[in-house]
């Protein structure tokens, strides 16, 4: 009895031995594994964490410079009230609206038609499809000025042609005129992001297996059916994951309309980053600039999550 | 899993930014250990004792800067605007210039000369403060004043300043309202420059629209003179207003209210300004509508390169657009006698007359100076602000610096060749002068006012209604910041 006993415990010791020392092998590992991540961690919560808090900390508090550096105290949702009581907030929401929907849309269906066209067999295809990247290469600042400068009323090239070939009697604002100022301003975002949409696309229209267009065919399936039913659904999921960034970009979006318009005439055009600059560097209100922040990063918080749960369901 | 686990981990973050609110919450109202101890205006700021009392030498120049003041090795910051290759304005001579002076008086000491361009100006200020960098001096208009001496960023000057530049220059400087003073008469700013205000117009379309200066004195016959330039010329714009941010809006729309007796921001419990601020506000409607909708568009550079290519008639301008004029010209030579008139601000008021309007350009001592450098700092204001120094002759020689006339300056300073400006700028200065005054909470009654000053310029509302939106958000903070 006692022997078989005293078997049991050397081996029950011998498996909790071995249990305790993959136990302890994989602590080690995983305090390794921290220890690498932390300078990571420290870094982001540096670049990142600190500003976000410090922001979170401005948005409940009272601070407006011109009242004295010191003037800094807590007001609770005092901010947010100034945000709900500013008489052009329904303006402010319908650019914003208007700016994120087209600079995310347009973009998107002038990638998707030109993908389409140079998924086809063209004679020189290949500079084509490297002179649609041509946007994409060039500095926002950089084109942002130059549009400005193309739409410029006086000096502007579109109005002289458009006024020497009698098209127009007088030459138009395009960036004052409040028939023009958002469809000048869209045009502008969908040439730039444009070609980012062409490229992600484009790989995902070459993914799609040529025999499904090829059974397709022998089905009877036309241009516009083959597109609907054998396309759309091919690249649904990217156009998806596509629509949601260029959301989250388009949300944050500042040097465009800036350089465009700086927001106006008045605040016309002025869509909610363009406003934390102007209230925080130009009015000194940092707590209300940090409120319209807050409010932003939470508008792209929620975006992140839509795209994480479709990014995960898309890996699954 | 996989689905599960990024939206777990943004859940994770969602909770910490939430626990991130509470923690803000709890402590709200801290503010950053190091920034520096400053009152609610200058006149309270932290003052300490001056390293040198005023004696017998202080009462002229020339004895006072051949007096050592410290052989310590104090070393001093000013972030200034001088641009070493403006050749024109002597930027680098009056650099080196005024460190050779301030050297007599600190043997051992340095200067740090640091260029911050007039567009970063505003921002970097601020920032400065904020993070306790140890910036002894920066430089700004005098529009900025009002709202530096409420945050408290700077310090009071009278105590450190020597008996000869308070003597040459105070007794002037004090003649309030004047831009280099906090609204409480605290001297902050050690003037560099004087700058005039007033519009240039072009005599070439003025003569073909067959309009009469003389006519121009008052807003209805400048608006009327305006309006026969638009309906017999080709120029359809004939003044441009800088419509195109905040910021340049105000620069222009707010010289016109004192033609009606009245700043932008002066609004009174009483009321009594209503009337002379709504002919104001609709001197400056009308002046808006004359034009087509580019100016809403425009900035300062559009402005100007829209009158050098004359297609408008004129610019509210300032004396310093004589360089940048300058430099858009070809030929060197854009304000010809012969194309630019200068017309001092006609009167919206029967009680008034035609006028100028000028404000101050210069160094201001921020608290964040530590207090063994704000003497040095102080002398160094003194020797920059001393027209010896701005107008050093390109010879390196120095003129008087009392009695100075225009030609002087212009000799000293500017090619002789536009002698004809200094001559107009002279006549210009017999009219009445309007010190253009800052305002209590000017950023805040800007960022207010700017979309409907906009609204008005566009015709959607109308002057009265200017008036009483911008009224009913200026009064309160007016009041607060008081």
């Amino acid at each position: 009895m006692v022997r078989p006993l005293a078997n049991a415990k050397v081996e029950l010791s011998g498996r909790l031995r071995g249990v305790l020392s993959m136990t302890s092998g994989r602590r080690r590992e995983g305090l390794i594994g921290v220890a690498l991540i932390v300078p990571a961690l420290g870094l982001i919560f540096l670049v990142i964490g600190l500003p976000v808090i410090r922001a979170l900390q401005l948005s409940v508090n009272r601070y407006q410079i011109t009242e004295g550096i010191n003037s800094e105290h807590f007001c609770g949702i005092c901010n947010f009230i100034a945000i709900l009581d500013d008489p052009f907030l329904a303006t402010y929401v319908r650019n914003q609206i208007l700016f994120m929907v087209g600079t995310t849309f347009l973009p998107i269906l002038f990638g998707l038609g030109v993908a389409l066209l140079l998924n086809r067999p063209l004679r020189l295809r290949w500079v084509w499809r490297a002179v649609v990247l041509v946007p994409w290469t060039m500095p926002v600042a950089a084109a942002a000025v130059t549009w400005r400068w193309l739409f410029d009323q006086q000096w502007g090239i579109f109005n002289y042609y458009l006024v020497s070939s009698g098209a127009v009697d007088k030459s138009v604002g395009f960036l004052t005129d409040p028939v023009w100022l958002w469809p000048s301003i869209l045009l502008v975002s969908a040439w730039m992001w444009f070609p980012y949409n062409y490229v992600a696309i484009l790989a995902a229209l070459q993914g799609i297996s040529p025999d499904l267009y090829e059974a397709g065919r022998m089905d009877g399936t036309n241009a516009w059916t083959a597109f609907r039913h054998i396309t759309l659904p091919a690249i649904r999921p990217l156009l998806a994951i596509l629509i949601i960034l260029g959301l989250i970009w388009a949300s944050n979006d500042f040097t465009t309309i800036f350089l465009l318009t700086q927001g106006g005439p008045g605040v016309e055009s002025t869509t909610v980053a363009p406003l934390v600059f102007k209230t925080l560097v130009r009015y000194y209100d940092f707590g209300k600039a940090a409120a319209i922040g807050v409010v932003m990063m939470a508008v792209s918080v929620g975006l992140a999550l839509i795209y994480l749960r479709r990014a995960g369901s898309e890996y699954q | 899993m996989y689905q599960a686990a990024p939206v777990r981990d943004a859940r994770r973050i969602v909770l910490a930014l939430l626990g991130a609110i509470a923690f803000a919450g709890c402590s709200a109202g801290a503010t950053p250990s190091q920034q520096p101890s400053a009152g609610a205006t200058a006149s309270t700021a932290s003052e300490g004792p001056a390293t040198t009392s005023p004696s017998a030498t202080d009462t002229t120049y020339e004895g006072w800067i051949n007096t050592v003041a410290s052989t310590d090795p104090v070393k001093i910051r000013i972030v200034h605007q001088f641009d070493p290759n403006n050749a024109a304005e002597h930027h680098q001579e009056t650099m080196d210039h005024a460190t050779a002076e301030w050297k007599k008086r600190y043997p051992n000491g340095d200067i740090s000369w640091e260029l911050v361009g007039w567009g970063d100006i505003d921002q970097k200020t601020p920032a400065f403060v904020q993070a306790g960098d140890n910036v002894d001096i920066t430089y700004n208009w005098g529009g900025a004043t009002e709202n530096w001496c409420k945050a408290g960023f700077l310090v009071p000057l009278e105590r450190y300043m020597p008996a000869w530049w308070t003597g040459s220059r105070v007794a002037d400087a004090f003649k309030t309202p004047a831009n280099d003073l906090c609204s409480d008469g605290t001297l902050v700013m050690a003037a560099w420059s004087v700058e005039s205000q007033f519009f240039l117009l072009r005599k070439d379309i003025l003569a073909q629209a067959g309009v009469d200066p003389a006519t121009l004195s008052t807003c209805d016959g400048f608006i009327a003179g305006m309006q026969a330039i638009a309906d017999k010329t080709s120029v359809k714009t004939p003044v441009a207003l800088s419509l195109g941010s905040d910021w340049t809006t105000m620069d222009d729309v707010s010289f016109l209210w004192l033609g009606g007796g009245v700043s932008f921001g002066d609004f009174r419990a009483d009321g009594s300004e209503k009337d002379a601020w709504i002919k104001s506000a609709t001197f400056a409607r009308d002046l808006a509508k004359l034009g087509p909708e580019a100016q809403l568009s425009w900035q300062h550079d559009d402005v100007n390169q829209a009158y050098v290519s004359g297609i408008v008639a004129g610019i509210q301008a300032g004396s310093w657009y004589f360089d940048t004029m300058t430099a858009l010209d070809p030929s060197g030579k854009t304000f010809r006698d012969e194309s630019t008139l200068l017309v001092p601000y006609p009167s919206c008021s029967s009680d008034m007359a035609p006028f100028h309007s000028s404000n101050y350009t210069g160094q201001y001592m921020l608290t964040t100076s530590p207090e063994a450098n704000r003497q040095p700092a102080a002398d160094l204001m003194a020797i920059l602000s001393d027209t010896k120094t701005v107008f050093l002759k390109s010879d390196s020689t120095i003129p008087p610096t009392i009695g100075w006339t225009a030609a002087d300056r212009l000799l000293t300073a500017h090619n002789k060749d536009v002698g004809w400006w200094w001559a107009q700028l002279d006549s210009v200065h017999k009219a009445k002068k309007v010190d253009y005054p800052g305002f209590p909470a000017r950023d805040q009654i800007t960022a207010a006012a700017y979309p409907y000053v906009i609204e008005m310029a566009q015709g959607k509302i109308t002057p009265e209604q200017l008036y009483d939106k911008v009224r009913a958000v200026a009064l309160p903070l007016i009041q607060a910041a008081r």
